[in-house]
């Protein structure tokens, strides 16, 4: 959930129970900031924007290839970074959870879908959040707008879905208005939401299956969550990464030469 | 493949997630302060004019 959505919620929940508390603080909170941003935007058009000096395409040129060492850099400690998730211990999921899909109940294996790798997002949509029914948390709305053809995590033997508390119905109906056709969503049933970190807050985890065995592999949340969307970003939170040869990875990974795994979107995957 | 691969306890699980939480915060501010050194690059004027085709009529670059 989202700034904007977590102010909307807790508007609905202090004025059924009309005490406020940790709620009426959290509202506070965010309307001093959208107060605040508000001045701010006043203040940049009073002002003049300071401009960067206007120089020749040869020295725009040293200077880009100056910061193109850190544009590196900041690479290279990405890949680090996610060669540090692979190494992180898998977590067994005990427990069985249910949810609801467009073709009935289904367990967390099924949401895999065949697949090695599951990525589930949790989105809010439910009646609790600002837009229902219309539309989705504004946050969750923006991710998927980002939320790149399933094709390319498929090619990689991962699965993508969205949960939320909503019915199929309404998610049905939303996907169609929001062009997010491709993107599996399930309702969640149980406390899947509380036992992964996502009851009260957007996040992504990320699960690894043996055979029927499901581990939980990484989560992301929060700013974190700014960078999911591509395929990239989402196999670098995966136990797996990208799965290519120049990887880090622990001994033994399974690893292909990189573009050779590529294709088009609209070719049969499988 | 991956069948060696170490599991651990919710508690263990959860400290190895607490430590790369502040890798994982350290890299979002290093990302922020890049795109901070993009805005201040200088600019370079486009004095020449290039043109591009709608499927409709001719456009130009401004």
């Amino acid at each position: 959930m989202c700034p904007l959505c977590v102010a909307n919620a807790a508007l609905l929940a202090a004025s059924a129970t009309s005490g406020g508390g940790v709620t009426a603080v959290v509202v506070n909170r965010f309307w001093k900031r959208k107060r605040k941003n508000q001045t701010n935007e006043k203040q940049m058009k009073r002002a003049e924007m300071e401009m960067p000096k206007v120089v020749s395409a040869q020295k725009w040129e040293a200077a880009r290839k100056a910061l193109l060492v850190k544009e590196k850099a900041l690479s290279h400690a990405r890949d680090a970074l996610a060669a540090e998730r692979r190494r992180m211990p898998w977590l067994a999921v005990e427990k069985e959870y249910e949810f609801d899909g467009p073709k009935g109940k289904v367990s967390l294996l099924d949401l895999f879908d065949g697949r090695r790798q599951l990525i589930v997002y949790r989105a809010f949509y439910d009646p609790d959040v600002k837009g229902w029914p219309e539309h989705a948390c504004i946050g969750c709305s923006m991710l998927a707008d980002q939320v790149a053809h399933p094709a390319h995590l498929n090619a990689r033997d991962t699965t993508l879905v969205f949960t939320s508390r909503a019915p199929q119905k309404e998610i049905k109906r939303l996907k169609g208005r929001m062009g997010w056709e491709l993107i599996p969503w399930y309702t969640l049933t149980d406390d899947f939401d509380k036992d992964f970190g996502v009851d009260e807050w957007h996040g992504t985890n990320a699960f690894i299956r043996e055979g029927d065995r499901v581990f939980r592999t990484y989560f992301i949340n929060e700013r974190g969550d700014e960078q999911m969307g591509n395929t990239w970003n989402y196999l670098d939170i995966t136990a797996l990464g990208r799965q290519e040869k120049w990887e880090d990875s622990p001994k033994g990974y399974l690893q292909t030469p990189p573009y050779e795994w590529w294709i088009w979107h609209d070719e049969d995957a499988a | 493949m991956t069948k060696q691969h170490k599991t651990g306890t919710r508690a263990e699980w959860l400290a190895a997630r607490m430590d790369l939480l502040k890798a994982e915060k350290e890299l979002t501010r290093r990302s922020d302060e890049l795109a901070q050194r993009r805005q201040e690059l200088p600019w370079v004027p486009i004095d020449k004019e290039y043109r591009f085709e709608t499927d409709e009529q001719k456009a130009c670059s401004a």
